[in-house]
C-alpha cells in the first residue's frame, strides 16, 4: 500500500481536481522517466530546477520539479475519483518498484 | 536561488522596516488595554487611527473603524445597512469575492437586486456606462474598486463616487489595492465608506485592516457585531459613538501596532508613484519583447501585470517561477470572478506579478529572464 500523504490543493481555479503527493524521496529523472509507460512525459530541463509534467492517457497531468518531494496530479473533469484511484495505484507501483531498485544498488555496493 | 517575491496584490513582503520588532514588542509588553484597567499606557488603537486619518486626509479619526481586513470592512459596510427587499446595488465586474460574496449573500436573505457593469479590456470602469447604468437602475448603494486586483487599472474614484452621490447613490470605495500605493482620498471625494486593509501597499501585518464611514453615515450604518466594548457596560445595545459603535471585542492590537509603525515608516518614506510606475512599465516592456499576451493598461495603474504565455497553461507558468526559479507569484482567477471574461481570459485567468516600492530592478530583469527561458523551452 502506498504511504503518501495526500493533500487536495485548494487553488484560484474554476473546477480543479489537483491534490498534491508528498513523498519519502526526492523526485529523480529515473523516477518520472518511469511514468512514460503509461503517458507523454516532458522535461524542461534549462530550468535552474528541471521541471517536468507528464499526461497519462487517460488526461490525468503529473508535474514537478526534479530533487523535489512533492508532486501534483490533477484529474480530469469527468469522473475525477477513479482518474485519481488510477494515479495513485501507478504511483504505489512506481514508489515499489523505486524502492526494489534502490534495494538491489545497495546489495550490490 | 534567492527568492523574488512578486505577489503584493495578495500580500506585501517584505513588511516596512520594522513592524516585525514593533508586533514583537507589543505581544511581550503588558497589555495596557486603553479604557479597560486601571493603569495608563499608550493608546496605540488611537496612534494607528491618527495615522491612517492623515494619510486618507480624513478630519476626524474616530470616523476610521478598525476590522482584520478589508472583506471585514466591506461585510460590516453591507450587512450594516437596512435593507429592503428590492432595493438595487450597482457594481462592477472587476470586483472581488470580498464584494461579491456579502451582495450574493444580501441578494438570497435581503431580496436585493446586483447590477454589475462591465468593464474596459484594461478592467476599468468606463465612467459613461457607469452613469448610464446609474441612470437606468438608480441604485441605493454604488460599489466599485479603486484599482483592480487583476490588472491594476486605477479608476477615477472621484469622478465615479460623485457620479453615484447625483444619482442618490451611498458609495462604497474598496482601497484594498490603492491605498498605500496611491492616494485615497475618500472624505475630499465624497465616498461614503471606503473599506482598506493594512497588509497589502501599507506594509503592515495581517490582521488589520479597516473602514471610512463619513459622519453623516455613522448613524445610518448599524452594526453587525455586538458585544464588549469597555465602555458603557450598562447598556444592552452597541454604544452610539464612534468608533466604538462598529468595534465590538477586544482588538488585534499587536496588528495595530504594527500597523502604526508601517505607517510612521511610510510617512517618512514617501512611495514614489514615478518609480514604481517605470518599474512596472519596465516589467510590462520586458514581458511584451519576448512575446507575453499582457492586459494592456494604461496609467493610471497600481504596480500590478496580468498576463499569459501562448501555448502554456497559466498554473504551470506559476508553477515553474515559483519552484523552478523561486518567484513567487500568483495565477488563476484572483478571487475576482468576473473580470476575466472582459480580459479575454477565461477560463484559467492569468499569471500575476505584483510589485512593491521593495521591487529591485534586478528582480524584474530576473523574473523577465525566467519568462523568456519558459517562452522558449517547449520541452
Amino acid at each position: 500500500m502506498m504511504r503518501v500523504e495526500c493533500k487536495k490543493v485548494e487553488n484560484c481555479f474554476v473546477s480543479t481536481h489537483m491534490y498534491a503527493y508528498y513523498l519519502d524521496m526526492k523526485i529523480s529523472e529515473e523516477f518520472v522517466q518511469a511514468f512514460s509507460a503509461f503517458g507523454v512525459v516532458v522535461f524542461h530541463k534549462k530550468f535552474p530546477r528541471p521541471f517536468f509534467k507528464v499526461t497519462l492517457t487517460n488526461g490525468t497531468t503529473i508535474k514537478g520539479v526534479l530533487n523535489d518531494t512533492v508532486i501534483k496530479a490533477q484529474y480530469p473533469d469527468n469522473d475525477p475519483q477513479t482518474s485519481k484511484q488510477v494515479f495513485e495505484k501507478l504511483l504505489d507501483e512506481l514508489l515499489q518498484r523505486n524502492k526494489q531498485m534502490k534495494e538491489v544498488t545497495v546489495d550490490y555496493e | 536561488m534567492e527568492l523574488v517575491y512578486l505577489n503584493n496584490a495578495a500580500t506585501s513582503w517584505p513588511k516596512a522596516p520594522q513592524t516585525g520588532a514593533a508586533v514583537a514588542a507589543c505581544i511581550d509588553k503588558v497589555p495596557y488595554h486603553a479604557g479597560r484597567s486601571a493603569f495608563s499606557g499608550p493608546n496605540t488603537a488611537e496612534e494607528c487611527r491618527r495615522l491612517l486619518a492623515a494619510l486618507l486626509q480624513v478630519k476626524e479619526p474616530k470616523q476610521i473603524v478598525f476590522g482584520p481586513n478589508a472583506t471585514h470592512a466591506l461585510n460590516v459596510a453591507l450587512h450594516g445597512l437596512h435593507w429592503k427587499p428590492g432595493e438595487t446595488v450597482l457594481t462592477t465586474v472587476a470586483e472581488h469575492n470580498s464584494v461579491l460574496r456579502p451582495l450574493h449573500y444580501l441578494s438570497k436573505t435581503k431580496g436585493i437586486k446586483i447590477h454589475m457593469v462591465p468593464v474596459d479590456g484594461a478592467g476599468r470602469i468606463i465612467p459613461e456606462v457607469w452613469a448610464e447604468a446609474l441612470e437606468k437602475f438608480k441604485p441605493r448603494v454604488a460599489v466599485f474598486t479603486h484599482a483592480s486586483n487583476v490588472t491594476g487599472a486605477v479608476n477615477d474614484a472621484k469622478i465615479l463616487a460623485v457620479m453615484a452621490k447625483t444619482a442618490g447613490a451611498i458609495t462604497l470605495l474598496d482601497a484594498s489595492q490603492s491605498l498605500g500605493v496611491i492616494p485615497v482620498y475618500p472624505e475630499e471625494w465624497g465616498i461614503d465608506l471606503a473599506a482598506f486593509t493594512g497588509h497589502k501597499y501599507l506594509l503592515g501585518p495581517t490582521g488589520s485592516g479597516g473602514l471610512y464611514v463619513a459622519s453623516a453615515m455613522s448613524a445610518e450604518l448599524e452594526p453587525v457585531w455586538a458585544g464588549g466594548t469597555g465602555i458603557q457596560s450598562e447598556l444592552n445595545k452597541m454604544p452610539s459613538m464612534m468608533p466604538t459603535r462598529f468595534e465590538a471585542g477586544t482588538s488585534n492590537d499587536c496588528a495595530l501596532v504594527g500597523l502604526a509603525s508601517a505607517l510612521r515608516w511610510a510617512a517618512e518614506h514617501k512611495v514614489k508613484e514615478n518609480v514604481l510606475l517605470n518599474m512596472t512599465q519596465r516589467l510590462c516592456k520586458g514581458l511584451r519583447e519576448i512575446g507575453a499576451e499582457i492586459i494592456e493598461v494604461t496609467a493610471p495603474r497600481t504596480p500590478v501585470v496580468s498576463f499569459r504565455l501562448k501555448g502554456w497553461d497559466v498554473e504551470d507558468v506559476g508553477e515553474i517561477l515559483q519552484k523552478s526559479f523561486g518567484i513567487v507569484c500568483r495565477t488563476g482567477l484572483h478571487c475576482a470572478p468576473h473580470i476575466h471574461s472582459f480580459l479575454g481570459a477565461v477560463p484559467r485567468g492569468t499569471v500575476r506579478l505584483s510589485l512593491s516600492r521593495f521591487t529591485t530592478n534586478a528582480e524584474v530583469d530576473y523574473c523577465l529572464q525566467a519568462i523568456g527561458a519558459i517562452l522558449n523551452d517547449a520541452g
